[in-house]
């Protein structure tokens, strides 16, 4: 603010400077003597600030260019603005310039008539021509004088020169002896005047002749100053001296003579300074002209700037609107219409700037809600999957990956159920599910099987019609669970419970059933007849040999049945397998094994390894080959081992395949059925999960995973 | 100001236009008399055609003549002690066809019949007074610096502007020193 009333001061104290300055100037012009010492400062003062207003105008013009080049906003329309109002200011003051010069030069002209000058001239040489006369008839007065004095001694001169001054009406008489170098007499009708006018050095009476000329230097009037050399006549040798006589001229021809003569001068004057005034004239009105126009020029770039300048800051006003900058406020300079424009942008963008605000603060709950949602369903251990209104796969969490075994990732957007024939492990699900969501039902249940990479599942599905997100139309949600390990948890708790009364209730009777038996044939074989004897014998033995066939079996579920005793510990996995495996012939087992260290029952993993080994064995009975190999892996965090048991066999059918593990199940003629449902149990009981599947390249292939020690 | 601005004017001009060098210091002493110094100079003035002109068509010429006396010194830069300045104004009057010269300084007045005779008494100065030797150190040397030129700032107003530019108005000798003796 201090800077912008700094910069007004200076500019007014300029103009007021320059045309103060003129003013002068224009008054010097009209002979005023006020001013007439200052003429040439006054020229150089003005000249001085006309550069400045000049330089001010290219500084203006530079920086305007500037702004076009660098495509500032409103940069053209002050340009174009600026050259309207130099337009506009300029060609008045260019026309009136042009007719003031001419005027001034006219009546400059006008000043100098030839008339005036010739008459002028002939008053001039009338009074000359008077006084030459009166010249003439003053030189032959003072002759006659002189000779008067040339017969007269030195002493008796100053009286007759008294005489001859009041008869010829002198105002002083002089008589000068240039020999001696003084004045020998004198005479004045100023009585009151001590000394006489003393001849000047320029009268040094160099001229041998006489002299009669009319004096300018007198103060009373005019005066014709007569000098005529004669000889004094009375000493032997004539001596020379000189005559001097001062006539006043009658004051009535001394004041027109002088008026004469002043005005002629004066005209003369001004004759002579006629071509300079001109110049003098047409440089201050060309210096006023330029003053008019440099200012006009200075207040258009001023004016176009200060008229632009709201339209310009709208126009940056809205190009950061448009970049997205709503704290943008503009400064009001006028309360016009221009200013209310302003007012209106700033309220705008200050409506903007809340909005934008309101549309953030509820982006912002809408991405925390939606991170929220994110975790909850990440977190979910059922499968969601959500479908918009064109049945396109619009989100899915973790759960629903791990459960389906697919990454759903390049499902996104993509329509589910044509997606699902490039993706064989979705086929069973989108079957399952595609006549409800062709229906459309509001709320549905649907339990399925699937056969996906890990195995046979069963899986509950629940839908609902959901809102479209865009609003738009109607999506669907579909929550999946892996059951899976629920009914087989059930199945097994039922097993084990016919287990357990299996062995509680069955077994109890054997024992005398045996025993019986065995008295039976004691105490009465010896009784019968060599034939009876041993019908007796092969019955007896018969019941016993059934009976232990049957404890057996009760034995095998009271294992499957008993509540597992497992003692953990820290063991290196690689050397136990080894050490279950040299128990086999080497040159049948090809082993892939890694250190890997992990927490279990040593004991009951070596029942588990026996219990596959057996069953690998026995799938080819013929060339068994088998392979056993450890790897680790890392999933959701945390390592893992897999131990894999690849035979040569003929594999499993795949009806069995997903029951392979289940009590009774069995693909072998003996046996009871109950030797894999164990293992799966001891796996379980390690936090493991065992699964077996046909290798392509023919055998099956028994894996087991089990939580490694990080 | 004027005598700066002069300057200024002459400096300028001369840059573009050769000097005239119509008035000549020929030659300049001074003397001991009474126990003040004075200055006897011979200086030649000659009026450019234009100028006479001038004067004849009523124009007053004022003629500036100045001695400054120069205190040598052989550090820094001399000191300027003292500064006299002599004015004289020349006029035509057309009745008497007598030229006249008015010394300022003097209050005096001098008509003569022809120009010439004007110039030259005017380049003859005798007896002019500059200091009371109690003003003058003697462990000093001390040089008199002469210098005259037309004043065109004593022109008419209107003249002034022509004047700076014209050659034919600028008059001035070179500077003269002699010693202070």
């Amino acid at each position: 603010m201090l800077r912008k009333y700094l910069r007004v001061g200076l500019t007014l104290l300029l103009f007021v400077t320059l045309l103060t300055s003129f003013v002068m100037l224009a008054d010097v012009l009209e002979d005023s003597s006020r001013f007439e010492h200052l003429y040439s400062t006054l020229l150089i003062v003005s000249s001085s600030g006309l550069f400045i207003i000049g330089f001010l105008i290219i500084s203006n013009l530079y920086q305007l260019i500037q702004q076009i080049r660098k495509k500032r906003p409103a940069a053209l329309l002050t340009a174009r603005l600026t050259i309207l109002f130099i337009g506009v200011s300029i060609t008045p003051v260019l026309i009136v310039f042009y007719f003031s010069l001419g005027f001034i030069n006219q009546r400059l002209e006008n000043w100098f008539d030839t008339q005036i000058e010739q008459s002028l001239s002939s008053a001039l040489q009338l009074s000359r021509a008077a006084l030459d006369s009166n010249l003439r008839d003053t030189l032959n007065k003072t002759r006659k004088m002189a000779a008067q004095l040339s017969s007269l001694e030195d002493e008796l001169i100053a009286s007759e020169l008294n005489v001859q001054r009041q008869q010829n009406g002198v105002s002083e008489l002089l008589v000068f002896a240039p020999s001696r170098g003084e004045i020998v007499a004198v005479s004045s009708d100023d009585t009151g005047k001590l000394l006489p006018k003393r001849p000047e050095k320029n009268l040094k009476f160099r001229h041998r002749e006489d002299q009669v000329s009319l004096q300018p230097l007198t103060e009373n009037g005019l005066f014709v100053q007569a000098i005529v050399r004669y000889q004094a006549t009375t000493r032997p040798d004539p001596t020379e001296r000189y005559l001097v006589a001062w006539f006043a001229i009658s004051p009535e021809i001394s004041s027109l003579a002088t008026n004469v003569e002043q005005r002629t001068n004066s005209y003369q004057r001004l004759a002579y300074l006629r071509t300079s005034l001109k110049s003098s004239f047409s440089l201050v009105l060309s210096l006023i002209m330029l003053l008019t126009v440099l200012s006009a020029i200075w207040a258009a770039f001023v004016a176009a700037r200060q008229l632009v300048r709201p339209i310009r800051n709208l126009v940056e006003g809205t190009k950061a609107v448009a970049a997205g900058d709503y704290d943008k406020q503009l400064p009001i300079s006028h309360l016009d219409e221009l200013g209310f424009l302003v007012e209106s942008f700033n309220q705008m963008t200050r409506k903007i700037r809340e909005a934008r605000n309101v549309a953030h603060r509820s982006q912002h709950r809408a991405d925390a809600q939606l991170t929220y949602l994110e975790m909850v369903l990440a977190r979910m251990s059922s499968g969601v999957l959500s479908l918009d209104s064109e049945l396109c796969l619009r989100m899915s969490n973790g759960a629903a990956e791990h459960i389906l075994g697919v990454s759903l990732a390049a499902l996104k957007g993509k329509p589910l159920l044509e997606s699902c024939a490039n993706y064989p492990p979705l086929q069973t699900l989108c079957e399952g599910v595609e006549t409800h969501l062709k229906a459309e039902s509001t709320d549905w249940t649907e339990q399925l099987t699937f056969f996906g990479t890990g195995g046979r599942k069963m899986l509950l599905c629940r839908g609902a019609k959901l809102p479209d997100l865009d609003g738009q139309g109607i999506g669907h949600l579909i929550v999946f669970d892996d059951i899976t390990q629920l009914l087989q948890a059930q199945r097994e708790a039922a097993w084990s419970e016919v287990a357990r009364r299996l062995a509680h209730e069955i077994k109890n009777p054997l024992t005398p059933i045996r025993l019986s038996a065995e008295r039976l044939r004691h105490k009465y074989l010896a009784d019968f007849s060599e034939k009876d004897a041993q019908t007796f014998e092969r019955m007896t033995h018969t019941i016993i040999q059934q009976v232990d066939a049957m404890k057996e079996m009760v034995d095998a579920f009271s294992d499957y049945a008993r509540v597992p005793q497992i003692v953990i510990k820290p063991l290196i996995l690689d050397k136990l397998v080894n050490e279950v495996l040299d128990l086999y012939p080497s040159k049948i087992i090809e082993r892939h094994l890694k250190y890997v260290q992990i927490e279990a029952d040593a004991g009951r993993l070596r029942q588990v390894l026996h219990n596959i080994l057996k069953n690998a064995l026995e799938a080819n009975s013929i060339d068994p080959h088998i392979i056993v190999s450890i790897t680790t892996h890392k999933e959701n965090q945390s390592h893992c081992v897999e131990l894999k048991i690849q035979d040569n066999g003929h594999g499993v059918s795949e009806d069995v395949l997903g029951r392979i593990f289940e009590p009774y199940v069995t693909t072998k003629t003996k046996g009871t059925g109950l030797g894999l449902a164990i293992v799966k149990k001891i796996i379980e009981e390690h936090g493991g999960i065992i699964w077996m599947e046909n290798n392509p390249d023919g055998g099956a292939n028994v894996i087991i995973k089990l939580p490694a020690c990080a | 100001m004027r005598f700066l601005l002069f300057f200024f004017i002459i400096a300028i001009s001369s840059q573009t236009i050769a000097s005239e060098g119509l008035f000549e210091i020929k030659s300049a002493q001074t003397h001991l008399e009474h126990d003040r110094y004075f200055l006897d100079a011979n200086i030649n003035y000659e009026l450019s055609e234009e100028s006479i002109r001038a004067l004849q068509n009523g124009i007053a010429l004022t003629i500036v003549f100045q001695i400054e006396i120069i205190k040598e010194r052989w550090y820094l830069w001399n000191e300027k002690v003292a500064n006299f300045t002599h004015h004289s104004i020349l006029r035509f009057h057309p009745l008497s066809n007598h030229y006249v010269v008015s010394y300022i300084e003097k209050d005096k007045s001098y008509a003569f019949t022809n120009l010439a005779e004007l110039l030259t008494n005017l380049g003859i100065l005798r007896e002019i007074p500059l200091l009371e030797k109690s003003q003058i150190s003697n462990e000093h040397s001390y040089q008199v610096r002469l210098n005259t030129y037309l004043d065109i700032e004593a022109l008419p107003p209107s003249l002034r502007t022509v004047a700076y530019f014209s050659k034919e108005w600028r008059m001035f000798s070179d500077p003269f020193n002699c010693p202070l003796s």
